[in-house]
């Protein structure tokens, strides 16, 4: 059994066996990466974000007239 | 040696509240699919339209409150006892929370089958919030009580392990685990205390006829209190997979403790103080404390946006240590043939979709044009029913080796299991979204009008509603594919002479984060603070003219 790796003071200690035992798991540090895959997906995702959100409400709402219900 | 080697008395109980857990999802996703099929006329001869409302409350208790309480309850024992290297303290304490929910569960769950047997004098289609004035069987208040008393009964258990353990590690960080655990249900206890008071203070005596007549804005508040929180009380476990194991399923490791930790500080924070986005549309509740509810909710959507990117690049991280390159193409090289790791991934996509529809339903404007249709389920399922209901059946997966010492069995229906609930989802929840933009209300087992017919803003509603029962369907059958995994594994499944239930360490771990993260009476005071800033002067608005005035008589359901 593992402990949990944020009471680890070794980042080392309990790696061996991330990706099931895959030795490269433990190869990239943090200095090593560098995640711009990440800045592109939520890049992508933000920028969805805002289109979608204006056509909701450029074309759903704002672009209804009122309900008037007599 | 896995986990039922070393904490025997710790999967007991994590095996029962399984156990519970997935009766309760086997039997609340069939309600589910006799719904969508008597929705959308696709097939009535099943229940009749008054029995649809019994099955739409059982869908919703089942499920909601029953799958996901029990399913939180067993992957946070696991959680605490793997971090903290520690049984139960008490096992007679832990048995007793476990109980005092299964017997609430049985109870409530009574009173709402008992809508389904004529005659017997005993009913609760009251639907999953229980709007007053309908009015359910003493019973199923009874049973709801119970299930969130239980609940804190198991916070209580987590938090005697933790004060034992830190007698021993006075200086340590608290394992991240143990963080998340423990913030998640200090948000809880905080929070149910809303839904707490309006069913034993106000909905028990009122169902035995001790009070006539309710207010029904205070009751309705009372559970928005609550009702807002309980989303994140679902979302945080998910989180909990997602930071803590998600990536080492990627192949890689968790981007930063710090941010982790930070994100549950701000969910304890906020979570419970934007409860008043659920009632835009109710009168009686002044504008601005509307207003306060759009800004507070937009900002809550700050933590969910560092965990979209914390996770994706401890994704990414995995990606590129599996060979991984391209802005895109990283993405390629993850596991996608592991049910565990697709599940939480596919969970994570749906989850970004939900997102979006969030928004939209926390804008106080473009609220009012989805308020109270269709739109909202076809939200709510993208959120709790796939991004928290997934990623707890796709971490059963990797789990239920540490639980038994067995391999997982018929793997090739644990891989099909997440992706066939993708489809299904991907199909209803875009059927219903688009649904609701045409005006076709929640809610109604006869959603059509006389004289009426909806016009869809593109596309066709025959074709909408094509999409709900197909997907419904797909969804049911992937239900099943999850349960028979779980039986045949549990019962059938081969010893497994090695179990991997190791978690690396965070790239950036504890020895980088500030201490103040782990203050728990500093935020739990902020947060009792927030909370009573933005719900003291509504509530005494309410109250202002007595408890149950203005009073109706109930409507027995």
């Amino acid at each position: 059994m593992s402990t949990d790796p944020s009471a680890s003071s070794d980042p080392a200690a309990s790696s061996s066996e991330a990706a099931g035992g895959d030795e490269a798991a433990h190869t990239r540090s943090i200095d090593d990466f560098d995640p711009y895959g990440t800045l592109a997906v939520t890049g992508l995702y933000f920028v969805l974000l805002l289109v979608l959100y204006a056509l909701m409400y450029f074309v759903e709402f704002a672009g209804r007239g009122a309900s008037i219900i007599e | 040696m896995t986990f039922v080697d070393t904490y025997p008395k710790a999967t007991r109980i994590v095996k029962a509240t399984f156990i519970v857990a997935f009766v309760a999802l086997g039997l609340g996703g069939l309600f589910g699919f006799i719904q969508a099929l008597h929705r959308t006329d696709t097939f009535r001869g099943i229940i009749d339209s008054t029995q649809y409302y019994d099955l739409l409350t059982g869908h919703g208790v089942l499920l909601a409150l029953v799958f996901t309480t029990f399913f939180i309850a067993g992957l946070y024992q696991w959680g605490i006892s793997r971090s903290l290297d520690r049984e139960p303290e008490d096992l007679r304490f832990s048995w007793g929370w476990f109980w005092t929910m299964t017997v609430g569960t049985i109870l409530a769950s009574i009173a709402i089958l008992g809508g389904l047997v004529p005659g017997d004098g005993i009913s609760a289609a009251v639907l999953f919030t229980f709007y007053p004035p309908l009015q359910a069987h003493p019973l199923f208040y009874i049973g709801a009580a119970l299930l969130v008393v239980g609940s804190w009964g198991a916070t209580l258990d987590w938090f005697f392990s933790f004060w034992k353990w830190r007698e021993d590690h006075p200086d340590d960080h608290i394992p991240l685990q143990v963080h998340m655990v423990l913030f998640t249900m200090l948000m809880w206890v905080l929070a149910s205390l809303g839904i707490a008071i309006e069913v034993v203070a106000l909905l028990i005596p009122w169902s035995l006829g001790l009070i006539t007549n309710i207010d029904p804005l205070l009751p309705r508040t009372l559970f928005w209190y609550t009702g807002h929180a309980i989303v994140y009380f679902w979302l945080l476990p998910a989180y909990f997979v997602w930071y803590t194991i998600l990536p080492k399923l990627s192949g890689g490791r968790l981007f930063s403790d710090s941010l982790a930790r930070i994100v549950f500080v701000i969910f304890l924070l906020m979570s419970t103080p934007i409860g008043f986005h659920h009632q835009y549309l109710d009168p009686g509740i002044g504008m601005g404390y509307k207003l306060w509810a759009v800004v507070a909710t937009l900002l809550i959507l700050l933590p969910s946006l560092m965990t979209a990117f914390t996770v994706v690049a401890s994704m990414e991280h995995g990606a590129r240590q599996r060979g991984g390159s391209g802005y895109f193409a990283w993405m390629g090289a993850l596991p996608w043939g592991q049910p565990a790791f697709a599940g939480c991934a596919l969970a994570g996509i749906m989850f970004a979709a939900g997102g979006f529809s969030g928004m939209i339903n926390a804008s106080l404007n473009i609220d009012t044009l989805v308020h109270n249709t269709i739109w909202i389920p076809g939200h709510f399922h993208l959120t709790v029913g796939t991004a928290v209901a997934l990623t707890f059946m796709a971490i059963t997966f990797w789990l239920l080796p540490q639980l038994t010492g067995r391999k997982l069995k018929f793997p090739k229906m644990a891989l099909a299991q997440p992706y066939s609930w993708f489809i299904g989802m991907v199909l209803m929840s875009n059927g219903m979204h688009r649904a609701g933009l045409a005006g076709i209300p929640r809610r109604t087992a006869e959603p059509g009008y006389s004289g009426f017919s909806f016009e869809a803003p593109f596309g066709s509603i025959m074709e909408m509603k094509i999409q709900i029962a197909l997907g419904g369907t797909i969804l049911f059958v992937s239900l099943l594919l999850f349960l028979i995994v779980v039986v045949g594994t549990w019962w059938a499944g081969a010893p497994a002479e090695t179990v991997d239930d190791a978690i690396p360490p965070a790239l950036s771990g504890p020895e980088h984060t500030p201490k103040i993260l782990d203050n728990i009476k500093l935020w739990l005071g902020i947060a009792v603070v927030l909370v009573i800033l933005a719900y003291t002067l509504p509530l005494a608005d309410m109250l202002a003219d007595g408890i149950f005035q203005p009073g109706v008589p109930p409507s027995p359901m």
